[in-house]
């Protein structure tokens, strides 16, 4: 190679940088990869958008793929599913002209979904079993499995984090088995004394040791300004208000249906309700969590704002709803697309300096959290930031 | 030789440098950055992080140093001349090809629809020949024990010698109905108030008939053809097979989508649940009918009285149906075949 057909190339590269530095990245993958603006310190802050670029049509087929070895081979490709599938979302995710990563061992994730299975089927057999004592031993495992989860909790975040790369620099989740007991084991044991009074202030909490403990590399997120009970008690006082409001419309529309119309509106009518109410009861509190969170989470001094609208994301998890139901599932890896789109477009983050130098590795490799990462999967629980 | 521009990270900082790598012979390959000295990568040492979509690819080597490049065609190339990832290549290739896509979505459906129609219900007769009766017995005594604590059923209030009358023909009935081995056929009268006129079979092989069915009965040949269908649920341990046939059922669908854990699934995902049970359990309505089509055609007791009870049971469900639009979703995902296609059966044949 000639050295200055070299340095021709890294000139290029130079002056296309200056313009990835000064505008936000909507198209930055097509560019991708770029040399940062190291040495040029903007003093001026920017916001760029985090894209996400994955397409419906391309996941389509990737999950079709996915079902389809999964089937074929009984159940085992599906860890090597799960590791494709979030894979393809996170190498979509685009944060200031670099996409995450997600390094999980797929033998890993099968190793922890075959004891899961076990475990299930062990308790789903003991508990069929008519057998009084083993009634007992299967009441047992169950609560063992419901003290384990902070420790699950603890794992399986840790798992997930530490395979998940930005710039090479994985993520990290820091909290301690303690830590998660109190927060999402004792304190909840004080919901039905207070008559649930105390739900939002044990959302904060949880919400912090969740976003707290979780870093880049060496460097911690943390809230600035932080988060205050008096947040959680608006968002949960929003929540019931719109379920009230909900309940008396439907009460009313079924009433008169009921009056007026035949069994078929009822029918048609109560569905309709079903979804909003399925949807605001499921997404609703999520959304206005996510809202919260990512308007005041910092990571060092890189700042995140978030552009979402909860009703607008309702609309959206109820039309993916009647999507997915109207073409018997097809449609899904449209609606996820569409979902993840939504919420991750919706972030943006503004930096004083390029993102480049910022991380330093803390040189922790995602060993542990295997079976803990399996369990989660099949409580379907849906952890992630 | 060819050359490769991309992004090289150290692995220790997230600061990235622009670098170009030329691949050399037999998966050697060099990485050039200006003013640092070269580094030499093999292929057999790295790891490279396998195609999805459209990304830019990894190529991951030393101590969590990497290369990042978007140029998928010539290191893809590169890559197949020196036999590394040939699986990951493989299912890269599955993925982009729509037609490739279309025939396992194909060869998917026909599976499921084989797995639904047969694969399963064969199964789950495997399963159950392996479970011994007292199983059944057990979860028969099991549920027994559960519904003496709910107030489903009351003391019957039919006078004494017309349930000895009932019993005794009960007993004259399954004399001539086929057995199967540990299980006892037993008919107990209740009240219930919520249940109306009906009889249901406990997998240990009681029948519990209410007042309200006894009622409506008025020749005997009526009774003995119901007893015949309940007895066709214990004889064929539907209860067993049912649960068996549940657990597999939501086996299948955990494995076909057992990748998503998005909450965007749940409540979708217990629809197609839900409406193949629906067919199961009326599949296992038709099976009970025709065991008690065989009996009445071996005793030569004419298919009407079967049919004219169960037009009789259906008419006195919907007088006691209260018009609340409750009632009317229910009515809607009611697990028995149309009661006309149940009743064709009997009086189609009946010479």
């Amino acid at each position: 190679m000639q050295p200055d057909s070299m340095e021709k190339a890294f000139d290029n590269e130079t002056t296309d940088s200056a313009l990835v530095a000064t505008t936000v990245t909507e198209k930055a993958i097509e560019n991708y990869p770029k040399e940062d603006a190291d040495n040029n310190e903007d003093s001026e802050k920017i916001w760029s958008q985090i894209t996400f670029t994955g397409s419906g049509s391309e996941y389509f087929r990737i999950w079709i793929v996915n079902l389809f070895l999964s089937i074929l081979t009984l159940g085992i490709y599906s860890a090597w599913a799960k590791v494709r599938k979030t894979r393809y979302f996170y190498n979509h995710i685009n944060i200031d002209g670099h996409n995450l990563e997600y390094t999980a061992n797929p033998l890993q994730i099968l190793k922890g979904r075959v004891v899961a299975a076990l475990l299930f089927g062990l308790i789903v057999w003991l508990s069929s079993t008519a057998n009084p004592t083993d009634l007992i031993i299967a009441g047992a495992i169950q609560s063992f499995i419901i003290l384990l989860f902070p420790v699950i909790l603890v794992l399986s975040l840790r798992f997930s984090l530490r395979n998940t790369q930005y710039r090479t620099i994985n993520f990290d989740f820091s909290g301690s088995f303690s830590q998660s007991f109190f927060n999402f084991l004792l304190l909840p044991i004080l919901i039905l004394p207070t008559l649930g009074l105390f739900i939002p202030f044990i959302t904060k909490k949880q919400t912090e040791f969740i976003m707290q403990n979780s870093k880049l590399g060496k460097t911690p997120f943390n809230f600035n300004p932080q988060l205050t009970v008096r947040n959680f008690y608006g968002i949960y006082l929003k929540f019931f208000a719109g379920l009230f409001v909900l309940s008396v419309v439907s009460l009313i529309a079924v009433q008169t249906l009921g009056l007026l119309g035949s069994a078929k509106d009822v029918q048609l009518i109560s569905a309709f309700f079903f979804f909003i109410f399925f949807a605001w009861g499921a997404i609703w509190l999520k959304l206005a969590i996510f809202k919260l969170i990512w308007s005041q989470i910092r990571l060092d001094n890189i700042i995140f704002q978030t552009s979402i609208n909860t009703y607008q994301g309702i609309w959206i998890f109820v039309s993916n709803m009647f999507l997915r139901i109207i073409t018997l599932g097809l449609a899904t890896p449209w609606c996820q697309i569409r979902w993840t789109r939504y919420k991750i477009e919706s972030l943006s983050v503004q930096t004083s300096q390029s993102l480049s130098a910022s991380f330093i590795s803390a040189n922790k490799t995602g060993k542990d959290g295997n079976i803990a990462e399996g369990l989660d999967d099949l409580g379907g629980m849906d952890i992630g930031i | 030789m060819q050359q490769i521009k991309g992004n090289y990270f150290n692995g220790k900082s997230s600061a990235s440098h622009s670098a170009i790598l030329e691949l050399g012979d037999s998966g050697v390959m060099e990485l050039l950055q200006p003013e640092k000295p070269k580094l030499v990568i093999t292929l057999k040492q790295s790891k490279i992080m396998p195609p999805i979509g459209n990304t830019p690819i990894r190529i991951c080597f030393g101590d969590g140093e990497q290369f990042v490049t978007n140029e998928h065609v010539i290191l893809k190339n590169y890559m197949a001349s020196s036999g590394v990832g040939a699986l990951d290549r493989a299912v890269h290739k599955l993925e982009n090809r729509w037609s490739l896509v279309f025939g396992s979505l194909l060869i998917m459906v026909v599976l499921a629809c084989w797995s639904y129609l047969y694969g399963i219900p064969m199964a789950t007769r495997t399963i159950t020949n392996l479970i011994p009766t007292t199983k059944d017995r057990q979860i028969g005594e099991n549920l027994l024990k559960i519904l003496d604590e709910t107030s489903l059923f009351e003391p019957s209030t039919i006078p004494e010698p017309q349930k000895q009358r009932f019993q005794s023909l009960f007993t004259k009935t399954i004399l001539k109905l086929p057995k199967r081995e540990g299980l006892q056929y037993k008919l107990i009268i209740r009240h219930s108030a919520r249940l109306g006129a009906n009889a249901i079979a406990i997998p240990s092989g009681t029948i519990i008939a209410t007042d309200d069915f006894i009622r409506l009965i008025k020749y005997h040949h009526e009774f003995q053809g119901v007893i015949a269908h309940e007895v066709g649920h214990i004889y064929y341990r539907h209860g067993i097979r049912n649960t068996i046939q549940q657990s597999l059922l939501s086996m299948a669908l955990v494995i076909m989508v057992g990748d998503t854990s998005t909450i965007l699934e749940d409540i979708t995902n217990s629809i197609p649940l839900l409406l193949s049970q629906t067919g199961y359990s009326r599949k296992f309505e038709r099976e009970a009918d025709r065991f008690a089509y065989e009996y009445l055609k071996k005793e030569k007791i004419s298919g009407n009285h079967f049919a004219n009870i169960l037009t009789r049971i259906s008419q006195s469900k919907d007088q006691n149906k209260l018009n609340t639009s409750a009632q009317k979703i229910n009515n809607y995902l009611s697990t028995h075949p149309g009661i006309k296609e149940r009743i064709q059966l009997f009086r189609d044949d009946n010479n």
